[in-house]
């Protein structure tokens, strides 16, 4: 059983989930991440690990509240438990000193890039964030960022914060800003890692994305995972999860990410957590 | 809006863009919120109003408050939301100058607006009587008696309570004056955005 | 409170012009309404063809000439010689600028995201998120007003920055979700909520931008006395309001109209379903029954009744000590063998009274017609207070929804509709708008009573008899020379009516407000029919009825009680309906047919027991072979289960009180293939019995063919769903007065002297479970039933609760001595509503779906009358509590365990409205007792 230390909603549908535990932590590095479970009877949920406390033992990462899983976990405070937390699990991100390392992060992909960006900044890169969202009050962590980072560049849906548009603006924003990335990370929901791959793949600038397959056991053994890279069958959870954008077999990836539409709705028909946590009927 | 057949005397201590806020914060406050343009029209413009005293304000946005002021006055439901914005389209008829300079120079002539004013004091007229250290509730007027005193501009809180408490004023001009702050200085109001330009 | 007047149904013609086109429209019609009618397009948020105008979203606006300015379409009348111009470039302009506003203040930037069709067409999955911050996140996706104003107006960009509320999504009430952050203040659901449901539970909140919408003064839904009928979330244009069964289904793919299955009002519904599958209901726009409302029931308690996890969609058999899902040839064969077998007298067959026309008919022609038994019944001649005659009787009356929408004066009795029959306070509250005078008789508080004239409040268990008084009262008082109207009893005296709780002049008072000459209503409550005098009631109704202008609604619990007593589903009664023997007493006779529901009272053994859509047992019943046929499993073992079609997937018709023959639509399909294992409709299950047992002229092809049949057998009965009303006619006509009754031993008289509350003596008032469907009780399967817990509990008044020293939710013993003895313990539970003196609780009949415990068991056994009873805080049953009375036999029934003490979850107090809040009188009676 693994302790909550905290968990917390910074935005809205956003929440900040950190765990106590101490074996992860030894051998985490950026880019990986962990499989928990929310209770006994619970799914096994993929979360990119986005900070860690090696002397306090514990493991942070964010999450999206969208479906009943996420719910579950929504509802847990501190100094609840959870049965499983397993990892690091994936290929950490690559580090070396490339040039210039432009990162994007979109929703969720804003606290994925914290500790990549950390680590670049410190293997001597210039390191610059692109943070998206809807609106302005659906950012977080700027603060975090901005001391890992030489630079951050913001985009707003609606133009309340920066930018105004999203990630199709990428190569006009590379313009305004003057920049030439060597290398572009992208972290966020998969349309816009689509997005970012078809913007620069004309640009010719290697960029990597990370995938978010439907996962199951995260360790090479199910299958469920898979995607196509450059033609062959990879996994995302020991392949992976982070890939070439241009090599993805996008399509396939959106068909097989869409497999249980109808499904993910039951258990959310009625209020309670079905778990019997909370206390409704 | 200022009150039924009233007349109010106004000198140029007055910031005519404030004035306008100051009724516009009020009618907005007052708004029943039953219709769209009252409720949310006049939220927008008081909105628009505070980031021109800020300085924070650009030219598209006066254009936008005028627009505003129109919108909200030919679609509001009730004699509020229909007067409610003629305090700001009438400043901006006659004193629209007033506007403008908050935006395009961050200037505030009747340094009023907090943001864009900086008070220091003229050494030549103060007598170091230290009435205004007794009144500044910040100390952040200093200095020996009878000898000129000094204003940390980092303490000030703007509350003009030395201006008030000045006597000096009968030799050619205040001996603690408020003035506008120099446009090209920069720090004034707010922190810059994260990078990237400001497109509105 | 009283909105205004409806219009008038026969008003002229006004002509105008709309953008050059000649528009004529009946005068009292608003130009958004006349110009909506003939096909031109003005953009609303706020209007509501149900609703007053409003006028506050302002999208509306055109240009009127002679007017000045902007006009709104949606508030200015149309009138003769009108020009008016919807589109122009400054009125397009505006509209952009006043929309643009409304979406600064939701989550918009989905709405203007020219990305968002390719975003939609990646979107892997639904998502399902906690609050939503754009479209994509949304419940109303696909199907929202916003979007559609969005597109038509055509918004390119916000011009204004984009504020959220960060408010709290409101999860913890039933049935509903409310996430304000997405709310644009147009108003709908306040209007909704107060003009035509007349709850006005919902109001704005604040002023300014800080405007809000919600219960005042930090009350929650069903503590301001929320009816959950789900209009607020039908009207909302946006996805403020959303239904959390249904929610994340998505857009429907199609709608069906259909009849809600619930109660025998069969209000019309709207029902949505999204692959393959029903979704959700909401009313349908129907002038003649709920006119586009629902109860609770209709409203949100379908998806879970049909698609619970625990439905039983196998046929299964018993094979020794196994009980293992079968096909249905397997199943069929089995069954028909010990049909055939079986000898006729010893054969019985229960039919629910919520089955449709063409089950109740197919049934008893198989057992009748097919096995020659008369061995048919229904649970019905049990749960009919007053048993199948008198209700002959009170359908033959004429019963009219729309009457009493209509009526100059309304008297209604024993109900309150917050929760069951809400569709007649919707109507009785159209009456009030009309201006007509309403005359409670209720000893409790109702949501009813609080907007009534005049307020009768009688002793628990009298309202009958204060009822008769009242109707005789009026006839003798109406007639148009003034004499008497040949009655016995005319105005009952100062002492009679002090014996059921009435004070003299508020009961005058509420005879002389009902004008003689005008229309008149009279709604009777279920509870009313259960007590004492019901009988004479019934007779003055009849008398009543022979004016002109009356009309009566009698209420009961049970969907198609008139299709049962028309097409012959019970003892005793044949189709027509029609006696079965010379006798037409009221009780389920024992000469006739050996086997009733009655007659297993009494402790005869049928070999074959065959339930159909009931289980009025709690252990299995005692019989060789026990076959159902259900939606679900009984809590017992039977022998042949055989999977009915529920209200979603199989056609039929359901006959309302009014005798409407209403069509059920199926929206899921059942197959008829014979290798499926799907539950089927129940009258293709007879149908295939009877092919079984050699007799294919009882087989019908279809729905239609069962009706048909019907029809031929009927001619008054028609063949296709005819939503006339008709009146029922039977053979053997209305009978003057019925032979009397006799009393169960050990009845309370209420007029009784009545013990004042403080000593512990209270009058115990049974009321029957009304949260049921084919016998199961549905706060078993629907979560927000569960939730509010409306029939849990010894229910008493807060001021009794604190002369008791009870909080709500801890245990209470009540003793029984008439007419069983008997001692149970129960929560208490607090409600206004409930007269000092009294304690309420429900009698359950319907097993399925529902954990059999002690208690409730026990109480179901006592009858649908108030007792005297002793009611003690504490759980009196455990050892070392206080000693009972010397030489009582206390049947100790599951007291200390299970539903007994008292639950540790919060309870919820669900009442009738506050006296409070209503219409202060004070001539009304003081309530009986003090």
């Amino acid at each position: 059983m693994f302790p909550i230390v905290e968990r917390r909603m910074i935005v809205p549908n956003l929440h900040v989930l950190t765990v106590a535990a101490p074996d992860v932590v030894e051998g985490v590095r950026p880019g990986n991440f962990v499989i928990l479970r929310p209770d006994e009877q619970g799914e096994r949920i993929p979360l990119t690990v986005a900070d860690w406390d090696a002397r306090a033992g514990t493991v942070t990462s964010v999450f999206m509240q969208v479906g009943a899983s996420t719910t579950k976990l929504a509802r847990l405070k501190a100094g609840d438990h959870i049965p499983d937390y397993a990892g690091p699990l994936g290929n950490p991100t690559e580090i070396a000193t490339f040039g210039t390392v432009l990162l994007i992060g979109g929703c969720y992909g804003i606290a994925c890039i914290y500790p990549i960006a950390r680590a670049l900044r410190d293997a001597g890169n210039r390191v610059i964030a692109l943070i998206e969202a809807r609106s302005s009050y659906l950012l977080f962590w700027e603060g975090h960022l901005n001391r890992v980072v030489d630079q951050t560049i913001v985009i707003t849906r609606d133009g309340s914060r920066g930018y105004k548009g999203h990630v199709t603006r990428l190569a006009e924003i590379l313009e305004l800003e003057d920049l030439r990335p060597d290398r572009i990370i992208a972290y966020g929901c998969t349309y816009q890692m689509f997005e970012v791959a078809r913007q620069t793949q004309p640009m010719g600038i290697k960029t990597i994305v990370s995938m978010n397959p439907i996962m199951i056991d995260g360790t090479g053994m199910c299958g469920v995972c898979r995607l196509s890279v450059d033609g062959k069958t990879k996994f995302a959870c020991v392949d992976g999860p982070e890939f070439d954008a241009h090599e993805v077999d996008w399509d396939e990836f959106f068909t097989r990410r869409e497999s249980y539409k109808p499904e993910e709705v039951e258990p959310l028909r009625r209020s309670g957590c079905g778990s019997g946590a909370c206390g409704r009927h | 809006m200022m009150g039924s057949g009233g007349m109010v005397v106004l000198d140029d201590t007055t910031c005519m863009v404030d004035f306008a806020r100051f009724f516009l914060t009020f009618t907005a406050e007052e708004s029943c919120g039953k219709c769209v343009p009252c409720r949310v029209g006049t939220a927008h413009m008081v909105d628009i109003l505070d980031a021109i005293c800020k300085g924070e304000a650009d030219m598209t946005d006066l254009e936008k408050l005028e627009r505003l002021a129109h919108t909200v006055k030919e679609n509001s439901l009730c004699g509020l939301g229909q007067t409610a914005p003629n305090p700001v389209l009438s400043s901006l008829r006659y004193f629209r100058d007033e506007f403008e300079e908050h935006i395009r120079e961050r200037r505030c002539r009747a340094a009023v607006c907090t943001e864009l004013v900086e008070f220091h004091i003229i050494p030549g007229n103060c007598v170091g009587c230290l009435r205004c250290v007794a009144v500044c509730p910040t100390g952040a007027i200093s200095g020996p008696r009878a000898e000129p005193q000094s204003l940390d501009a980092s303490k000030c809180i703007k509350c003009r309570s030395c201006v008030e408490a000045c006597r000096y004023n009968a030799i050619s001009g205040d001996a603690i004056v408020a003035d506008a702050a120099d446009p090209t200085a920069a720090g004034a109001g707010t922190t810059a955005a994260t990078g990237g330009s400001d497109a509105r | 409170m009283r909105a205004e007047p409806l219009p008038r149904l026969d008003a002229p013609l006004v002509r105008l012009t709309i953008d050059n086109l000649a528009v004529a429209a009946p005068e009292g019609t608003s130009v958004l309404h006349a110009a909506e009618a003939a096909g031109i397009f003005i953009p609303s948020l706020c209007a509501h063809k149900e609703l007053s105008p409003f006028g506050s979203c302002r999208l509306c606006a055109v240009e009127i000439e002679g007017m000045p300015g902007h006009s709104l379409a949606c508030s200015t009348l149309a009138a003769d010689g009108m020009r008016v111009t919807t589109d122009s470039p400054a009125l397009r302009a505006n509209r952009r600028e006043v929309l643009e506003l409304i979406l600064s203040q939701h989550p918009s930037s989905c709405l203007i995201c020219e990305q968002r069709s390719a975003c939609e067409r990646s979107q892997e999955t639904i998502h399902k998120a906690g609050v939503a911050t754009g479209c994509h996140s949304c419940t109303n996706d696909g199907d929202c007003e916003l979007q559609l104003m969005v597109e038509r107006i055509g918004i390119r960009d916000i011009a204004f920055p984009i504020t959220y509320r960060a408010l709290e999504p409101e999860l913890d009430d039933p049935f509903y979700d409310r996430d304000y952050n997405l709310c644009i203040l147009c108003g709908r659901c306040v209007r909704m909520c107060q003009e035509v449901r007349g709850t006005a539970v919902l109001a704005f909140k604040y002023r300014g931008r800080k405007t809000l919408i919600g219960p005042a003064f930090g009350e929650s839904h069903t503590e301001a006395g929320c009816e959950y009928c789900g209009a607020c979330v039908t009207v909302c244009p946006t996805g403020a309001l959303s239904e959390r069964v249904s929610k994340w289904d998505g857009s429907p793919d199609g709608r069906q109209t259909s009849t809600c299955p619930f109660c025998s009002l069969g209000c019309q519904l709207d029902v949505a379903y999204v692959h393959g599958r029903l979704s959700s209901a909401r009313g349908a726009p129907d002038p003649d029954v709920g006119d586009g409302q629902l109860c609770v029931r209709g409203a949100f308690c379908l998806p879970e009744t049909t698609h619970h996890y625990s439905r039983a969609r196998k046929p299964m058999l018993r094979q020794g000590p196994y009980f293992r899902v079968a096909d249905w040839e397997e199943a069929l064969t089995a069954v028909s063998a010990r049909l055939r077998e079986v000898a006729p007298e010893d054969f019985l067959m229960l039919l629910s009274g919520d089955l449709p026309n063409e089950a109740l008919y197919s049934a008893q022609r198989l057992v009748r017609d097919g096995l020659g038994s008369p061995g048919v019944d229904s649970t019905l001649s049990a749960s009919l207070p007053g048993g199948p005659r008198r209700w002959m009787r009170l359908f033959a009356l004429p019963v009219s929804l729309q009457a009493l929408s209509q009526a100059d004066a309304v008297v209604i009795a024993g109900l309150d509709a917050r929760f069951s029959f809400s569709v007649v306070g919707v109507q009785v509250r159209r009456a009030l708008r009309r201006g007509a005078t309403i005359v409670t008789v209720d000893a409790r508080d109702s949501n009813l009573a609080v907007m009534a004239d005049h307020r009768l409040q009688p002793r628990p268990g009298t309202e009958a008899r204060a009822t008769s008084a009242l109707l005789r009262a009026i006839m003798s008082h109406a007639t148009p020379d003034g004499a008497p109207d040949g009655a016995p009893d005319g105005v009952p005296d100062r002492r009679a009516l002090r014996r059921l709780g009435l004070g003299a002049r508020p009961f005058a008072d509420a005879v002389n407000a009902v004008e003689a000459g005008g229309s008149l209503a009279v709604v009777i409550g279920p509870r009313v029919f259960d007590g004492d005098g019901a009988d004479r009631l019934v007779a003055d109704l009849e008398r009543l009825a022979e004016r002109p202008g009356v009309t009566v609604v009698p209420l009961t619990l049970g969907t198609n009680i008139r299709g049962a007593l028309e097409l012959g589903a019970l003892a005793n009664v044949l189709p027509g309906p029609r006696p079965a023997g010379a006798d037409v007493s009221a009780d389920a006779s024992r000469d006739f047919g050996r086997f009733s529901l009655a007659s297993l009272d009494e402790g005869r053994r049928p070999q074959v027991l065959y339930l159909v859509g009931e289980t009025p047992f709690t252990t299995r019943p005692d019989a060789d072979f026990v076959i159902a046929q259900d939606l679900y499993l009984p809590p017992f073992e039977v022998d042949a289960f055989l999977p009915a079609a529920s209200f979603a997937e199989a056609d039929g018709t359901l006959t309302n009180l009014e005798g409407r023959v209403q069509a059920v639509h199926a929206v899921e399909s059942s197959s008829t293939d014979a290798a499926a294992s799907t539950p089927r409709p129940d009258w293709q299950v007879f149908s295939e019995l009877a092919a079984r047992l050699g007799r294919p002229d009882l087989q019908y092809q279809d729905a239609a063919a069962v009706r048909a049949a019907i029809h031929a057998e009927l001619p008054r009965f028609p063949a296709e769903p005819d939503r006339r009303p008709r009146r029922l006619a039977f053979v053997g006509g209305p009978v003057g007065r019925p032979g009397s009754r006799p009393a169960p031993s050990g009845d309370t008289e209420a007029g009784d002297e009545h013990a004042p509350a403080g000593s512990g003596r209270f009058l115990l008032v049974p009321e029957r479970a009304g949260f049921r469907h084919r016998g199961i009780d549905l706060a078993g399967v629907v979560e927000g039933l569960g939730e509010l817990r409306l029939e849990e509990g010894l229910r008493l008044c807060p001021d009794d609760m604190e002369r008791l020293c009870v909080c709500d939710g801890e245990p209470v013993t009540v003793r029984v001595s008439a007419p069983r003895r008997l001692t149970v313990v129960l929560p208490a539970r607090s409600d206004p509503g409930c007269p000092r003196g009294a304690a309420f609780v429900t009698l359950f009949d319907a097993w399925g779906a529902r954990p059999v415990d002690g208690v409730s068991e026990a109480l179901s056994r006592l009858p649908a009358r108030p007792v005297r009873v002793r009611v003690s805080a504490g759980d009196r049953t455990r050892p070392g509590a206080a000693p009972s009375a010397a030489g009582d036999r206390t049947q100790k029934a599951g007291g200390a365990a299970g539903a007994g003490t008292g639950r540790d979850t919060p309870a919820q107090t669900v009442s009738a409205r506050p006296a409070h809040r209503g219409h202060a009188s004070e001539r009304d009676t003081t309530p009986g007792g003090r």
